[in-house]
Parts: C-alpha cells; sequence; structure tokens
C-alpha cells in the first residue's frame, strides 16, 4: 500500500481486513446496528426476541462493566417483562429436609451479605473469530462483562433448607419461559460440591445496584470462574436434585470436546464431551481497536484484558510484528481472583504501514492461549487473538 | 444545577449498595427491531414457521452460510429444539434463507 494516499482514502482502505492479511471481510450482513434498550446504553444488536446485546470494546477501559453496559442474553423469547419484588419468591426444593420459599427481603436480612468482583462471560463469547465459521450468535470480544456483585452465599441457603440424603445436584431455573410446549424451559444443573462451595453466590445487586431487568433482576446466580450459562437470570427456583439433570441445556447444547484444549475439527468432531465449565484462558486487545490508525513516532498505550478461571494470569506477552517477537505488557492491580485483569504496553510506531498485533496471556497453572482451536459450539475461545491496522505518517 | 451535583454526590457517598427504593414493580418493555425481509423463494414459509420462536434477527447476524449449513440449522430446530415444523417446509423455510443471508455452496 502505498503511503503518498491522502489521508481519506489510507483510512477507507484500513478499513480492508483484507488489505492487513487477515482474512477476507464477510459480504454478509452481519450488521451489528446499535439500539438502545430499556436501562441500557446503545449496544451491538444481535437479536431482538429474545434480546441478545453485545458490549462495544471501549467500555472494556474501565475495571467495572457499567451495568447499562453490560452484556444481555437470553435463550428463549419468553422473557420475564415484570417482576414484583413484592411478591417474588425464590424457592429451594427437591432433595431438603425444609423447602424455602424466600422474599427478597428475607435474603437481605437473613443471610450474610457477600461481595466479589466477577467476570461473567458468554460460552460463545468470540464466536465470530472461529473458523471456520460456527452458526450460533455472532458474537466478537463483548459477550462479557466485570462487576461487583452483592448477594448470599448459595451454600448459607442450602444448610438453611438442609440437604436431604442422596443430593447430587442443584437444578437451577429462572423466570423466563419457552415460547414452544415442545422445547423445555432453560434449566441448568451444577454439581452439590460445586455448589456448596461457599463461592457461588444468589446475587442481589450488581455493581451495587439492583440488576437491570435485561440482566435478570432481582436475582441471578453469580458462578465464578464458569461460563455465563450457569449464571441463571431472574433466578426463581433451586431444585436439589437425587439424580443428574438430563435436559437438552445440558445433554445437546452446551457441550465442548473432552480434551484439554477443547478442540476438534469438522471432519472430525470428538464424540466426547462434556457440558461446559471453567473458563478459557484468553486474552484480547481493547485499544488499539480493530483497524484503528495509530501514527508514527506518536506513543500509543495499547490496553487489553486477560481472564481465566481463578487461577491467576501471571504474564500477559504482546506481539508489535505479527507474531515474531514478543513483549510481556504492564498488568493492572489485581483486584479479584474472579476479576479479568487489565494489561498495558507503551508502544511508539517507527514505520508507516499495516500492523498486526497479537496478545497471548499465561496463568498460574501454566496454562496459555493456543494458535489453534476450534469446536462446532464456537465455545470456550482460547485463541491466541491478532488485531490490524494502519500506521500513518 | 448545584443542588443536583449535591445529590449526586450524596448517592455516590452512600453505602456500597445504595438501595434508593426502587418501584417494587419493574417492568420491562421490549422494543421491536424487525427487519426487513425481502422477497424471496419460500418467504412466507420462513415467516410462519420460524418467527412464532424468535427473530428473523437471527439469521441476519449469521455469516452467508452454504445451504448445507442452513438445512442443518433448519433440522437442528425441529429435532433439538422440538419446533413443529413439518417435513415438507424444511425445503422452503431453507431455500429462504439462502436466498436472503446463504449461498449454495461454498465456505463463508
Amino acid at each position: 500500500m502505498p503511503l503518498s494516499l491522502p489521508r481519506r482514502r489510507l483510512i477507507a482502505a484500513a478499513g480492508s481486513l483484507a488489505l492487513t492479511g487477515a482474512r477476507p471481510a464477510s459480504a454478509s450482513a452481519e450488521p451489528r446496528r446499535r439500539v438502545r434498550y430499556p436501562d441500557k446504553t446503545d449496544l451491538i444488536l444481535l437479536t431482538d426476541r429474545p434480546p441478545q446485546l453485545e458490549t462495544p470494546l471501549h467500555y472494556f477501559r474501565q475495571d467495572l462493566t457499567p451495568n447499562e453496559a453490560y452484556f444481555v442474553r437470553w435463550h428463549l423469547a419468553a422473557i420475564p417483562t415484570r417482576v414484583d419484588s413484592g411478591t417474588f419468591r425464590l424457592v429451594i426444593d427437591g432433595a431438603v429436609t425444609a423447602p424455602l420459599s424466600l422474599s427478597l427481603d428475607q435474603l437481605r436480612r437473613e443471610f450474610e451479605s457477600v461481595s466479589l468482583v466477577a467476570l461473567n462471560q458468554c460460552s460463545g463469547n468470540s464466536r465470530s473469530f472461529f473458523e471456520p465459521r460456527v452458526a450460533g450468535s455472532q458474537w466478537k470480544h463483548g459477550a462479557m462483562g466485570n462487576a461487583r456483585w452483592t448477594g448470599v452465599r448459595l451454600r448459607d441457603l442450602l444448610a438453611r433448607a438442609g440437604l436431604g440424603a442422596g443430593a447430587v445436584q442443584v437444578g437451577i431455573s429462572g423466570l423466563d419461559a419457552s415460547p414452544m410446549p415442545t422445547l423445555p424451559k432453560m434449566l441448568k444443573a451444577l454439581e452439590i460440591d460445586h455448589a456448596n462451595d461457599g463461592e457461588v453466590m444468589v446475587a442481589y445487586a450488581m455493581n451495587g445496584q439492583p440488576l437491570p431487568m435485561l440482566n435478570g433482576f432481582p436475582l441471578r446466580l453469580v458462578v465464578p470462574g464458569w461460563y455465563a450459562t450457569y449464571w441463571i437470570k431472574a433466578l426463581h427456583h433451586l431444585n436439589v436434585r437425587t439424580e443428574p439433570l438430563h435436559n437438552i441445556w445440558m445433554d445437546v447444547a452446551y457441550r465442548v470436546p473432552n480434551n484439554p484444549n477443547e478442540t476438534e475439527s469438522e471432519e472430525h468432531l470428538d464424540p466426547d464431551s462434556v457440558p461446559i465449565n471453567r473458563f478459557s484462558i484468553h486474552s484480547i486487545f481493547v485499544r488499539p481497536e480493530p483497524d484503528e490508525i495509530m501514527r508514527v513516532a506518536q506513543a500509543y498505550e495499547l490496553e487489553g484484558l486477560a481472564t481465566d478461571a481463578g487461577e491467576g494470569i501471571t504474564g500477559v506477552d504482546v506481539s508489535l510484528d505479527g507474531g515474531r517477537t514478543w513483549t510481556a505488557a504492564r498488568l493492572d492491580p489485581e483486584i479479584g481472583r474472579y476479576s479479568w485483569r487489565r494489561w498495558r504496553l507503551t508502544h511508539t510506531p517507527a514505520q508507516a504501514g499495516p500492523y498486526v498485533f497479537k496478545v497471548r496471556a499465561t496463568n498460574k497453572r501454566g496454562e496459555q492461549q493456543l494458535t489453534e482451536q476450534w469446536n462446532h459450539g464456537g465455545y470456550a475461545r482460547r485463541v491466541i487473538e491478532q488485531t490490524t491496522g494502519m500506521v500513518s505518517a | 444545577m448545584r443542588y443536583a451535583l449535591l445529590t449526586a454526590t450524596l448517592l455516590l457517598a452512600g453505602p456500597a449498595v445504595a438501595q434508593p427504593k426502587p418501584d417494587p414493580v419493574q417492568t420491562l418493555t421490549l422494543p421491536n427491531e424487525m427487519p426487513y425481509l425481502p422477497n424471496g423463494p419460500g418467504r412466507a414459509a420462513f415467516v410462519s414457521n420460524c418467527l412464532t420462536c424468535h427473530t428473523p434477527n437471527y439469521v441476519v447476524n449469521q455469516p452467508r452460510f452454504p445451504r448445507a449449513t442452513w438445512t442443518a440449522e433448519v433440522n437442528k430446530m425441529i429435532k433439538v429444539y422440538g419446533a413443529p415444523i413439518a417435513p415438507d417446509m424444511v425445503k422452503p423455510i431453507t431455500d429462504y434463507l439462502v436466498s436472503f443471508n446463504g449461498q449454495e455452496t461454498g465456505a463463508p
């Protein structure tokens, strides 16, 4: 690309991914239109019935994602549109000695309040970057958010109800319903030891405020370090089970190949799969944004995020030359075991032309991102990410 | 103006979980973001079978998948999600998906 192009044309050219060596931009619709929903700022519309809204990248330049910018993802069209806090009850039943029906006031008054910062992330976050492309909600990196959750320990609720003999799982469901009698409503399960680990929380506040309706008012389950499919919104029913749950939400959807890298190929699908569980290690660029223009000899602070399932990020390496050499980024202070970790790196481009940056994180368990990964659901992405753009003279 | 700023400061300085006595009844009015559905083969089959359960934005926000992928998606709706779609509707629905946001063959 000649560098003498007028700036306007340079910007237009930089808008084409093909220029910078990445895969060609799809000719598909995939419009990513911005819309404004109740209690939300302008978010990227994936679907409207049920709502799926993605957080624009720039909101990730803060430790905590504002409630109004927090991503939205429901499965089935019959989502709750009216909740009366006075009459709402959280029901705990099944294999318990004393079934409970708790009001929101009771939850606040009768149980110890706990608070933690935790990342929540859709199982299919970053799905649209998989090659070959996978059907499903075409998220970029914005189906996640970091928030401070306040609520009560699930363990304390289960202790009050008293676990009965043979309890193996807790079934979790919310106020949302299926639009079709042939399709079971969203119902997930956690193993009893996990539910009882003292970290899984029934949250009634998000960043110090009641949850927005679209994020699950009045309660949502918080499962630190695990994908959002277990963080049931508008949480209404905890059912202690004496046998494992089998439904499409556990047995068909949300399954990943049962191998350490959660990878397979279209030609060789792994016959062995497990329900998706803990977050993959992953890191992304937040700044520069895709196709952003940088300037020669002008210092630029690259920013991004690194996420894992709570083991702890130990390092983030950035390549400014398409993966040939790597430089350690500076990590922001840790703000919680289950939080994301922000990182920065100052870079002063020496010459004009296209750039390809890459980023990879490492954690205390020694896990790293992968050069290649693909699975049929487009889940649990762990690939070394790259961003491209132009440096102008 | 000064009063508003003062109020905002007081709210910010409040306890970690501020509970400014919200309306006990929360409601949600969902906007309708129906995309334009161009004419094409099978449009009527698509509209009458698919839109009962979900928005057509599910189609708009996908890559231009080949016919084989769209056929698999329609069958997934029937077999996995229990959509009551008659067998002879699979072809016209797929025709519309291919014409609306797809291609006969090739990678998206």
